[in-house]
């Protein structure tokens, strides 16, 4: 395990390295390297140039804008994703099912209003004359089997 | 992401909405452009459902992996246009030899020209450490080389924008 440097060990160009390294943030720093190099910037004019330098890019690199997400791209993603035959197959059906269960009905619909026009009070003698002819066909029935017999 | 790997598209959207963004950033910091940050931030995350059974758990973590996609494919496209930044070597003390007065405008620009004149190693290892606030063992991982050769990309790239910020910080 490396051992933490003492004050006098930690030079300038220690400093240097590890400022070119870690940034100026000293919490980004190693732990064992802290204390030494921060006890040297309180100590030397030259180490504390160092760090504002380093601090001087790094609230550059902060300062450069970046745009945030674009709020409609998740859903953009989200929208092109590549799907399996079962998802299209069932998208489709929502979206189209009316076509081919309207297809299939238009006629029924149609008959049923035509059918609806057309009864004009009519059909109901009609009814009754039909009903009279079977009953006569099944009198003459009885009456030429009974004869028969 | 194991319920992404069964096309849980819930826990994908889920997913995306954790990371989305700072994959964005990470885009728009290496390719300083907003369109390719949208383009290559859907790409990425269209391959990351494309994928996710390739991915394997314990081996790499999944941002580890995502940022490896999103940078392949700034990378691809920098190939395609022949615009390599990582080709471009500008001279840096030739952009701070001509520093105009300081002035907050002029000192942002001349930075983002020096950052966009970055080999594309270094500049990628700055971001991800300096921006993405990743740490240079993650940012190692995520460049795929030692944490060693990591620190020696951030020197280099550090240097090289001190010594563009310089006359800034005289005048």
């Amino acid at each position: 395990m490396e051992k933490p440097q003492s004050p006098g060990d930690f030079t300038i160009e220690a400093l240097a390295d590890l400022l070119d390294r870690h940034g100026s943030n000293p919490e980004r720093w190693p732990q064992l390297q802290r204390a030494p190099a921060l006890a040297l910037v309180q100590t030397s004019a030259d180490a504390e140039r160092l760090l504002d330098e380093a601090r001087a890019l790094d609230v550059a690199l902060d300062a450069l804008p970046a745009p945030a997400m674009p709020s409609g791209l998740p859903g953009q993603v989200l929208d092109a994703l590549p799907r399996d035959f079962a998802e299209i197959a069932l998208d489709w059906l929502a979206a189209n099912f009316w076509r081919p269960v309207g297809f299939a009905l238009a006629p029924l619909l149609v008959g049923f209003a035509l059918g609806n026009a057309q009864q004009d009070g009519t059909g109901d003698l009609e009814d009754a004359v039909t009903l009279l002819a079977f009953d006569e066909v099944q009198l003459f029935d009885l009456a030429e089997n009974g004869n028969a017999e | 992401m194991a319920r992404v790997q069964r096309k849980d598209t819930a826990a994908f959207s889920v997913l995306l909405g954790r990371h989305g963004a700072a994959v964005h950033a990470f885009v728009f910091r290496l390719t300083g452009d907003a369109a390719d940050a949208e383009d290559f931030t859907q790409e990425t995350f269209l391959r990351v459902w494309s994928r996710a059974g390739t991915w394997k758990a314990g081996r790499v973590k999944f941002t580890t992996w995502a940022y490896r996609i999103a940078r392949n494919l700034c990378i691809d496209a920098w190939r395609t246009r022949r615009g390599s930044p990582a080709d471009a070597e500008v001279d840096v003390e030739e952009l701070a030899g001509d520093a105009p007065a300081d002035d907050a405008g002029q000192t942002r620009r001349a930075l983002e020209t020096a950052l966009a004149a970055l080999p594309e190693r270094q500049r990628t290892a700055l971001v991800l450490c300096h921006h993405q606030g990743w740490s240079n063992r993650e940012a190692a991982e995520m460049l795929e080389v030692s944490v060693d050769a990591l620190e020696s990309l951030l020197s280099r790239a550090r240097r090289s924008l001190r010594k563009t910020l310089a006359p800034y910080r005289e005048a």
